[in-house]
């Protein structure tokens, strides 16, 4: 046969087939791309970048089929025995627990530099009566636990969020290391973590907002819920949701590949009445009242989750992302004022602390657009508390964007040594 | 979503707009390509329509992301235009004045918006000064400019005959070759802007080379470049920290061997098949370089393009100013610095052009590959020196550079062997067979064998499983892709 004949099949076919997908994608995709061509007004080149970054968005989040192309993918993975996924973006210990990856997480010459900044920023919140506690979340990977087969590169942090305390600690900045809580007795790692999930398990985010609601009343001196009706064991109905877990890290390595877990949710039995306001990126404002299940809970994210899990059932506390959130407890407008750096490690810490403050003010701690205003922001306002929360797989500049040039001033007065990097702002 | 550095192979970059459309994302893919060939298929009643069709396609796809720098290309169209223009309509000293002109402002807009903040960054520290300078590099920049230059230098010698604005910016914005090459000389393609024939042969052979070029890009390259990064980051790492053992060191720039093999003839691949798509006809870009048997014979089967355009226009510039008896060595290494440049504008992109450049003249001088025995001996020594060479063009700078070579053969007090290296293996061995199975013209050589006997069995079954195969490639390709552009909330 000739030669050219299999190329022409195979031509055939392939116009064929790109332009069913492009009718199918149109019909499905096609309203939601105009919209996002009309719904921008255009008086600047950025508008047409907008424009365009929201079009390619859609074209590719609305894909036709896409989650069953990422199924495929991870059944093929799994069939293959990888211990890794997706170019070493996560990996696989012996209990089948995903880990992110460092090919190497080395010494940060610039720890001094970053307590310095948040030496700054505690001095700038204690001029206004305020108090600063910076915390770190715990790390999944753990030594001694965590079994890896030979050359998988987990990231572990350990180091680096050791070191970080240390010189903290030594500027008497309070502090709250997590990785010193958990695991424990009470909540063993398999309690402490999700197989799927980067963040802390639900119940481990309540036993940490209950360490920090302490550390509240002590250093305040009141009592925040003496009868342990807010945070409490008692103030929750735990319920388990059997094969209801797939966090984000499982969500891109597809359930074929990690496969589904459980999850234990902590539903406060007290509704309370909140008021719950988020800033958009465009600058609007969404604003919601009602109980904790209107405002700051979703349970129909976990009751309602499909079969193939399409959101991580972690997100039912505080969903979605913003830049800058307020939530004001209307039963109790007198209460502590808090103001959070934080990310989504303390999204349902930020819940369960909800019923025992007046007002928790939130901006993302690894937003640039943030991070800048957070400077402002703090010497404007008035607050009781505030809690800088950071990611301990993002110990780095960009996490401690602040207060640059006070530092730099400070660093100088005190005749510490800089880094060369720092000249460049960093 | 996936997304290819520019020109950087891996190498910090300071900005990288990752908004330009790529060929394998799924706006070019699903949306662009299928959109375009209806349109340039319904117009082709019309060459003129044709061409209009693809004019604007070649601007939308390179105003995808990055409108602001639209203006920049239409300016480089129509100043190329204008000079062309008055060249054909001057004699003597001022029709060289003008190709002066025009090549001198093109290849200034390139120094300013690509050059500049690299060479202003080197120069400081010699003079004392701090000097910054910062400009966003269009898509594409380099290879438009270059065209542009091909074109004026085409109509001056004669060799071929101006056009129209609209078909001087389909030359110079040609989508398929605008990220990554080849490059185009004008006289080759001028023919074909005013008439071509698409037959369903061509379109069918560019449909398979655009799969093929999008399975190097999606499959092979993206997976070789994670694990090739990732090892140079580790030799990034101060000396006291940690060194790269010499098993990972070489299969760090094995993989990158292979990583570079995959983008640029991927690219290439794929911009072929599309330009068959739409009737025209390329000539090849790569013609198995690994199997080079001297570093001389390396350099005519890579990159063909750019060496033709060097050829072309270089060094017939060098032959015209020079006399026979002027000595063409030191020429010659200019050229493979320029090659370096091309690369890339860290002075490291310039090392590795001269290395290679000085290799080839001791090859010319000398004709040592050819006193080496056995094939494959020669062509080990071959990729030997152009992993060496890599090494260079891989690095960040001088320093790091210097380490690996030190790493690579024991002498950075490291040990030999990395559980991580047996780890790359264990993990990617369906990628490295492939890799290695295709960056050598084995698949090429069983078809010509195939083909000797048309009528023979494994023929025909192949012409059975031919389409199908290459229908799972290109789903394989599209899984890639989708996981790639997935980030679940």
């Amino acid at each position: 046969m000739k030669y050219i004949l299999r190329k022409v099949v195979f031509g055939i076919l392939l116009l064929s087939i790109l332009l069913i997908l492009l009718a199918s994608n149109i019909g499905v995709n096609g309203s939601k791309i105009i919209q996002n061509v009309r719904g921008t007004r255009i008086s600047s080149v950025d508008d047409v970048k907008t424009i365009i970054s929201a079009v390619e968005n859609t074209m590719n989040e609305g894909f036709i089929g896409r989650m069953g192309f990422v199924e495929a993918y991870s059944q093929v993975v799994k069939l293959l025995g990888k211990k890794e996924f997706s170019d070493f973006l996560y990996v696989k210990d012996e209990d089948n627990y995903l880990h992110t990856t460092a090919f190497y997480s080395g010494f940060d010459p610039e720890m001094l530099t970053y307590a310095i900044r948040v030496k700054i920023l505690q001095e700038t919140v204690e001029a206004k009566g305020g108090k600063l506690l910076f915390v770190i979340p715990p790390i999944k990977y753990r030594t001694g636990n965590t079994v890896l087969d030979y050359g998988l590169p987990a990231a572990n942090p350990e180091n680096k969020i050791s070191e970080l305390m240390n010189v903290l600690t030594e500027y008497d900045i309070d502090v709250i290391d997590f990785n010193q809580y958990f695991p424990n007795q009470s909540l063993p790692y398999q309690q402490s973590f999700y197989r799927t999930e980067r963040y802390w398990t639900i119940p481990a985010a309540w036993m940490a907002a209950r360490e920090i609601a302490h550390w509240m009343e002590v250093t305040k001196g009141v009592q925040l819920d003496p009868d342990g009706s807010l945070i409490g064991p008692s103030a929750f109905d735990w319920v388990t949701y059997p094969n209801k877990m797939l966090g984000t890290m499982g969500l891109k390595t597809g359930k074929n590949y990690i496969g589904l877990e459980d999850f234990t949710a902590l539903w406060p039995k007290d509704p309370g009445l909140y008021e719950y306001l988020c800033y958009l990126e465009n600058g609007e404002r969404n604003i919601i009242r009602g109980d904790v299940y209107d405002t700051l809970i979703s349970r129909s994210t976990v009751e309602d989750m499909p079969d193939s899990p399409d959101k991580s059932a972690y997100t039912a506390y505080l969903p979605g992302i913003y830049l800058h959130n307020i939530i004001t407890n209307r039963n109790n407008f007198e209460g502590l004022r808090v103001f959070m750096i934080r990310d989504s490690y303390f999204s349902p810490v930020t819940v369960f602390l909800s019923p025992l403050c007046g007002i928790i003010d939130s901006i993302w701690s690894d937003l640039e657009e943030t991070i800048y205003q957070m400077e402002n922001y703090v010497e404007n306002q008035e607050f009781d508390f505030v809690i800088m929360q950071i990611d301990p797989y993002n110990i780095n500049a960009d996490t401690f964007d602040f207060y640059k040039e006070e530092a730099e001033i400070r660093m100088d007065l005190l005749g510490l040594t800089r880094t060369p990097d720092e000249s460049t702002g960093n | 979503m996936l997304c290819r550095t520019k020109n950087n192979y891996g190498k910090e970059e300071a900005e990288i707009p990752p908004e330009n459309m790529d060929l394998t994302s799924i706006p070019f893919l699903i949306y662009f390509l299928p959109i375009l060939l209806i349109l340039y298929y319904a117009a082709s009643f019309s060459a003129q329509v044709q061409n209009g069709v693809l004019f604007v396609a070649c601007i939308l796809f390179y105003a995808w992301g990055d409108p602001q720098s639209i203006m920049l290309l239409i300016a480089c169209i129509l100043l190329s235009s204008v000079a062309s223009y008055l060249i054909v309509r001057m004699d003597g000293s001022m029709k060289k004045l003008m190709l002066y002109v025009g090549v001198g402002v093109n290849l200034f807009l390139l120094f300013a918006t690509r050059y500049m903040s690299d060479f202003l960054e080197l120069l400081g520290p010699s003079i004392g000064v701090e000097l910054h300078y910062s400009v966003h590099e269009p898509l594409g920049m380099l290879v438009f400019i270059l065209h542009a230059v091909s074109y004026l230098v085409d109509v001056y010698r004669g060799k071929a005959d101006t056009e129209s604005p609209f078909n001087v910016g389909i030359y110079i914005a040609f989508f398929p070759f605008l990220r990554n090459g080849p490059l185009l000389c004008y006289r080759e393609i001028q023919p074909q802007l005013k008439k071509r024939k698409i037959d369903y042969r061509l379109l069918a052979l560019g449909a398979c080379r655009l799969i093929v070029g999008l399975a190097k890009l999606v499959i092979l390259t993206d997976r070789f470049r994670g694990i090739a990064d990732n090892v140079f980051s580790l030799a990034q790492i101060d000396a006291g920290e940690y060194s790269v053992p010499i098993l990972l060191s070489w299969l760090g720039i094995g993989t990158f061997t292979l990583q570079i093999y995959f983008e640029f003839s991927g690219y290439a691949d794929m911009g072929i098949g599309l330009a068959m798509l739409l009737g025209y006809r390329v000539e090849e870009n790569f013609n198995a370089p690994y199997s080079a048997q001297s570093l001389k014979d390396f350099w005519k089967r890579w990159e063909v393009g750019l060496s033709q355009w060097m050829s072309r226009y270089l060094s017939s510039l060098f032959s015209e100013t020079h006399s026979e008896n002027d000595d063409m060595s030191v020429f010659q290494i200019f050229t493979f610095a320029i090659i370096g440049l091309w690369h890339g504008t860290k002075y490291t992109f310039v090392i590795w052009g001269v290395i290679n450049g000085i290799v080839v003249l001791a090859e010319s001088i000398i004709d040592y590959p050819s006193q080496i025995p056995f094939k494959a001996l020669r062509r080990m020594y071959t990729m030997l020196v152009v992993m060496i060479g890599f090494v260079m063009f891989r690095a960040e700078d001088i320093y790091q550079a210097s380490r690996y070579y030190l790493d690579m053969f024991g002498l950075n007090n490291n040990g030999f062997f990395s559980d991580i290296a047996l780890r790359l293996i264990r993990e990617n061995w369906i990628y490295y067979i492939a890799g290695i199975l295709f960056c050598f013209p084995i698949a090429r050589n069983m078809n010509e064998r195939m083909f000797k006997d048309p009528s023979g069995t494994l023929n025909q079954v192949m012409t059975l499983v031919y389409p199908l195969a290459m229908l799972l490639l290109f789903a394989i390709c599209l899984t890639f892709i989708v996981v790639g552009a997935y980030f679940p909330a």
